[in-house]
């Protein structure tokens, strides 16, 4: 076999071994990806994977990829290829930006653990974590070793530096164009220096411009120091490199090492405390606090406003992060600065006024409905926390987001806010009656029904018409959880809906009335033609209920059960006795009492009977209570 | 990165025999921690152990176990583990490491009965306070000759900085360096244009700035006393973040918070490209009214930093760095805060490395240089009311006295840079003597001046190479 085809079955048998070892590598990852720590599956893979690998990293000493889009090439072959999915192998650091990775002797058992650990996070990564390349950065794995687009555009810079370089004349140390170009140290120049003739050398302690360096930093004026920190000027122009050997003063840098400033044991374990206060760090809260304290800064209209506009943009993002309460306080922040400001210029009130309107507008409300989409955590208090920053202007968008929230108790939320805010604008939020999507009009129509005023009822008469019987349904639960008498009305056409749910909420609210208003409304029900359509259950529900509220009034009505409905019996005549009967028995009036007894003395045996059952019901309810 | 091939050299795999002498002495060890040698399981394995011993010893003589980097050879023959054997395996190993063991030699005296005594050793050995030396003299003690303890060879992960590396981490260090100085150019001038500051790039030179301290610091260190820049403004955000890092480095701070400051440090005056040109350039000292308008660029800095960043825990660590650098620990400084509060760490920390190299450097406020160790002592003055006093004295340390890149006069008429501090000696560093009164040197001379050989050699104060023209670029970019 000749070398180039001996090369090739080498360079083939190589490659066969590598493109084996970064499917195994793939796997590994999957499964590490997706089961917990401590499941032995992925636990046996990885030590599994580790071993093989290391031992391929022993044979070849370094392993170089270059990586590009779903492709994995060495040594020329490619010997990974799947572009099916953002999971695949080559995908995963090829979005990342990485161009190539190698490992090394280095990449060993511990070393290919933490780079699983780098890999796992990166796919399981929450909004606002580390990228790939900063994931492998903190975990130091010296055995990998990787290469990103941002290398190669840094490359771009090297060409200042190679200028650079490519013009300095190493031999050269004086400056071209000085005024001795002779290529040697002044070196007497130097060694006699003369402080006081020189006006453009080093900065001297009584120089003026000393007092610069204090508005540096807001830094005192340099006066009174200790004799120690300002050494005279003559001093240090006169030592000379053979009076230093010789017992003069010792230079004034010697008094940076006096004791009191080297580092002791105990301040070392100041490093600690800063660490452990850092830690406090929040990057919403210190964010807040800098708005905060920029807002304060800016006395010009245009950088106050580009504040504010900086403001919003923070609020988007921690709305896009699911940040609630930390957006709702730069909102608290505003309104804040806007009572801060002293200017009579009334520019500034209106840029907060405007921001804190927007901030409640379609826009950010969308961020908002989309935060809440994607974060199922998100708590109703939260939401409603944060809504109660906006004013009546942002209700109709409020309304809106009915429609597009995905998770019921968000919904919930928003309902709860509609309700406790909406009262004095119900026109606003009224407008989800007429939205031709049968949720909104539900969500809108829940609202309303809570609200329960009398400007509520126009629009709740439209949606108890609505076709959907989930919209009327819900138009029953809300009104259920409000008491007034407004609402009774619409209880009463829900009473005949052809909705068996809709109907038995409607009428269960009904018998839950009491005094004149549940009596006047069981006599409309029961006047009503259509009260014979009713169930046999509900009339009786609705006569027992009649009897209970009306006590002697409604002992006539009774009585016309019995004796009326002609002579022949029939099947409706039976029950609608029967029930009559049972509500006189549970009538504690004299009224039903007298009736029940002349009953009791009928001529008709089945009266007779009935009436005496009715009576002795009667005692017992009467003695036994 | 360079592409490599298969070696020629491989490494031998063990046979069957020794796979299966080093799995029953696995199985034999597992059985010994739960049961008494008298127990009939254990005879078993036991038995079966010294057949597979035999069988190999009886061949070469002796056998030798040796773990290196978590795995294991048998006569330098490399045993390959289905997982059960590696968990198996690595119980034996972990128990041998604890007390310093990396290897066992046994040779054909041993029998049965002193393997048994071995391996019950093992076991009943307090690890925690026990090291090889002490676990052979036990061998000894019972009378067991035939077994050789190894110690553990460990890796060593880096190398000894030698002179070749040196230079190879002195040409690393300037690139990072100057591509530091660019990334600020093109980000500050992306900034002015409104256009978002690439973050990702920004990362890449910080993660290499921390990289290349965490290896040699002086390396570029020395950088920082490069002057001859068109825009210092750059150079001096570079030279702050370099120093920044060095402190937060030697604080043990994680290298996500490194990045965060190493970010921060580098884009803490980005507020300057709003300021006029002419005042950033104004070769004079500055007025009142100029100093109002630069007491703006914290502000401006905190501004442009959110506003062409996507907002993230770099970008808010940023921002609250560029708005807090001039507030000093006393709450005097700029800009004044409503509410006064400590500021945060790695603003105390921009403030120490910001205020240093503005002075030492005379490009940025005042504009005449002014020697480091007359910084230092200024700055010193200021410890507690305006720097962190502690991270000043960890600042002082670091620097030294004579930080890398300062021109010294020493005795005996030289001209030296200093190469590098030495922690435990501040006024005696490493340094290059580049020349003499006869000239510059065509190769300069490396001294320890802590070294008791140089003990005569002594600084004798700073020089300033703008005021004799010497130009310091050439001597730190030099490699001679």
């Amino acid at each position: 076999m000749d070398e180039e085809k001996k090369s090739k079955k080498l360079s083939t048998e190589n490659s066969g071994d590598i493109a084996r070892i970064l499917i195994d590598l793939m796997k590994t990852i999957k499964v590490v990806s997706v089961y917990p720590e401590s499941n032995p599956i992925p636990v046996r893979m990885k030590e599994s994977f580790k071993e093989r690998f290391t031992d391929i990293i022993k044979e070849y000493k370094k392993l170089v990829f270059t990586i590009s889009a779903g492709q994995i090439i060495y040594g020329g072959d490619v010997v990974y290829d799947d572009d099916s999915s953002e999971d695949a192998l080559g995908e995963i650091f090829h979005s990342a930006g990485i161009t190539e990775i190698s490992f090394s002797e280095d990449f060993d058992y511990k070393e290919a653990e933490t780079f699983f650990g780098a890999i796992k996070s990166y796919i399981n990564k929450e909004p606002g974590a580390e990228d790939l390349v900063a994931l492998f950065w903190q975990a130091e794995i010296d055995g990998f070793k990787y290469a990103t687009l941002e290398d190669i555009a840094l490359r771009e810079y090297e060409g200042d530096f190679l200028i650079q370089e490519s013009c300095v004349d190493k031999d050269a140390i004086i400056k071209p164009g000085s005024y001795d170009d002779s290529g040697k140290i002044q070196y007497s120049a130097i060694f006699l220096d003369d402080d006081e003739e020189d006006d453009e050398g080093m900065m001297h302690e009584d120089n003026h411009e000393a007092d610069n360096f204090s508005a540096i930093a807001g830094l005192p004026v340099m006066e009174n120091l200790p004799a120690g920190f300002m050494p005279s000027r003559k001093r240090s122009s006169s030592v000379s490199s053979e009076s230093a050997g010789k017992g003069s003063p010792l230079p004034d840098t010697t008094l940076i090492l006096n004791e009191s400033f080297t580092l002791e044991k105990e301040e070392l374990q100041r490093v600690r405390e800063l660490i452990d206060e850092d830690e406090k760090f929040d990057i919403f809260t210190d964010t807040i606090d800098l708005l905060n304290e920029m807002l304060y800064q800016e006395s010009e209209f245009q950088d106050f406003s580009e504040v504010v506009v900086l403001a919003e943009k923070i609020q988007s993002e921690f709305i896009r992060q699911s940040n609630l309460v930390d957006a709702g306080k730069i909102i608290d922040c505003l309104q804040e600065a806007g009572k801060r400001i002293k200017t009579p210029d009334k520019r500034f009130q209106e840029r907060i006024n405007s921001a804190i309107v927007m901030s409640g507008g379609w826009e950010k409300l969308s961020q908002f409905s989309d935060a809440l989409n994607k974060d199922s955590s998100i708590k109703s208090e939260d939401v409603i926390a944060y809504l109660s920053h906006f004013g009546w202007e942002s209700l109709s968008t409020v309304t809106d987001l009915l429609g597009v929230l995905e998770f019921r108790h968000h919904r919930e939320a928003i309902c709860d806010f509609l309700v406790q805010h909406g009262r004095e604008h119900v026109d606003i939020i009224s407008k989800g009656i007429f939205d031709r999507r049968w949720f909104v009009v539900r969500n809108t129509a829940a609202v309303l029904a809570r609200i329960g005023t009398g400007e509520t009822a126009p629009y709740l008469e439209k949606a108890i018409t609505h076709p959907d019987a989930r919209v009327r349904y819900q138009v029953a639960v809300g009104l259920c959880r409000e008491e007034g008498s407004e609402n009774i009305n619409l209880f009463f056409e829900l009473v005949w809906d052809n909705d068996e749910r809709v109907r038995q909420t409607a009428i269960n609210a009904i018998l839950e009335l009491s005094g004149e208003v549940g009596l006047k409304t069981i006599i409309k029900i029961i006047n009503d033609d259509r009260f014979a359509s009713l169930a046999e259950s509900i009339q009786e529900q609705m006569i027992l209920s009649l009897s209970d509220l009306g006590g002697e009034y409604a002992v006539n009505y009774l009585v016309s059960l019995i004796s009326g409905r002609g002579w022949f019996r029939s099947q409706v005549k039976d029950f609608y006795q029967r029930v009559a009967f049972k509500a006189l028995a549970q009538n504690m009036s004299e009224k039903a009492e007298k009736a029940l007894l002349k009953y009791n003395r009928s001529w008709r045996r089945r009266l007779r009977r009935m009436a005496g059952e009715a009576l002795r019901i009667r005692r017992e309810i009467k003695y036994s209570s | 990165m360079e592409k490599t091939c298969k070696e020629d050299k491989r490494i031998d795999i063990a046979g069957k025999d020794e796979i299966t002498f080093i799995n029953s002495f696995f199985i034999l060890f597992r059985t010994a921690q739960y049961v008494e040698a008298n127990n009939a399981t254990y005879q078993t394995q036991s038995s079966r152990f010294y057949v597979s011993f035999r069988r190999l010893v009886d061949v070469h003589g002796k056998i030798t176990v040796k773990v290196i980097d978590g795995r294991i050879f048998v006569h330098d023959k490399l045993v390959k583990f289905d997982s059960e054997g590696m968990v198996r395996a690595r119980v034996v190993i972990d128990a041998l490491h604890q007390v310093g063991v990396g290897g066992v030699t046994f040779d054909d005296s041993l029998d049965n009965r002193q393997i048994d005594k071995f391996v019950y050793l093992i076991n009943s050995l307090d690890r925690q306070n026990s090291n090889r030396e002490e676990v052979a003299n036990r061998l000894t003690q019972l009378g067991i000759a035939g077994i050789t303890l190894l110690a553990v060879e460990k890796k060593e992960k880096r190398s000894v900085l030698t002179e070749e590396k040196r230079k190879f981490m002195r040409r690393a260090a300037r690139v990072t360096f100057f591509r530091a100085i660019s990334l600020v150019e093109d980000s500050m001038t992306r900034a002015a244009h409104d256009k978002e500051i690439d973050i990702s790039k920004a990362r890449r030179v910080v993660h290499s700035l921390i990289d290349q301290i965490s290896e040699d610091e002086c390396s570029l260190i020395e950088l920082t006393n490069i002057r001859d820049f068109d825009e210092y403004t750059y150079a001096h955000c570079a030279n702050v973040c370099v120093y920044s890092l060095t402190i937060g480095l030697k604080l043990g701070l994680d290298r996500q918070r490194l990045s965060d400051l190493g970010f921060a440090a580098l884009f803490h005056d980005i507020g300057k490209i709003r300021l006029p040109e002419d005042l950033i350039r104004k070769p004079d000292v500055f007025d009142e009214n100029d100093w109002i308008q630069m007491q703006r660029h914290p502000i401006l800095g905190a501004k442009t930093i959110l506003r062409n960043l996507q907002f993230s825990r770099q970008a808010a660590r940023a921002a609250t760095v560029a708005f807090e650098h001039h507030i000093n620990k006393d709450y005097t400084g700029y800009p004044s805060m409503i509410i006064p509060r400590p500021t945060n760490l790695f603003s105390k920390i921009v403030s120490i490395a910001d205020t240093f190299d503005a002075l030492n450097s005379g490009r940025v406020y005042i504009k005449k240089p002014i020697p480091p160790d007359e910084v230092l002592r200024k700055m010193m003055y200021q410890m507690g009311i305006k720097f962190d006093d502690f991270l000043m004295k960890l600042f002082i340390n670091i620097i030294g006295i004579y930080p890398p890149g300062t021109m010294v006069l020493l005795t005996g008429d030289k001209l030296a840079v200093v190469n590098k501090t030495n922690k435990n000696k501040l006024s005696r560093p490493v340094v290059r003597v580049i020349g003499d009164k006869s000239g510059p040197y065509s190769k300069y001379i490396e001294y320890d001046l802590s070294s008791p050989e140089n003990s005569s050699k002594k600084i004798i104060r700073i020089i300033d190479p703008s005021k004799f023209n010497i130009d310091v670029k050439n001597i730190i970019l030099s490699d001679r």
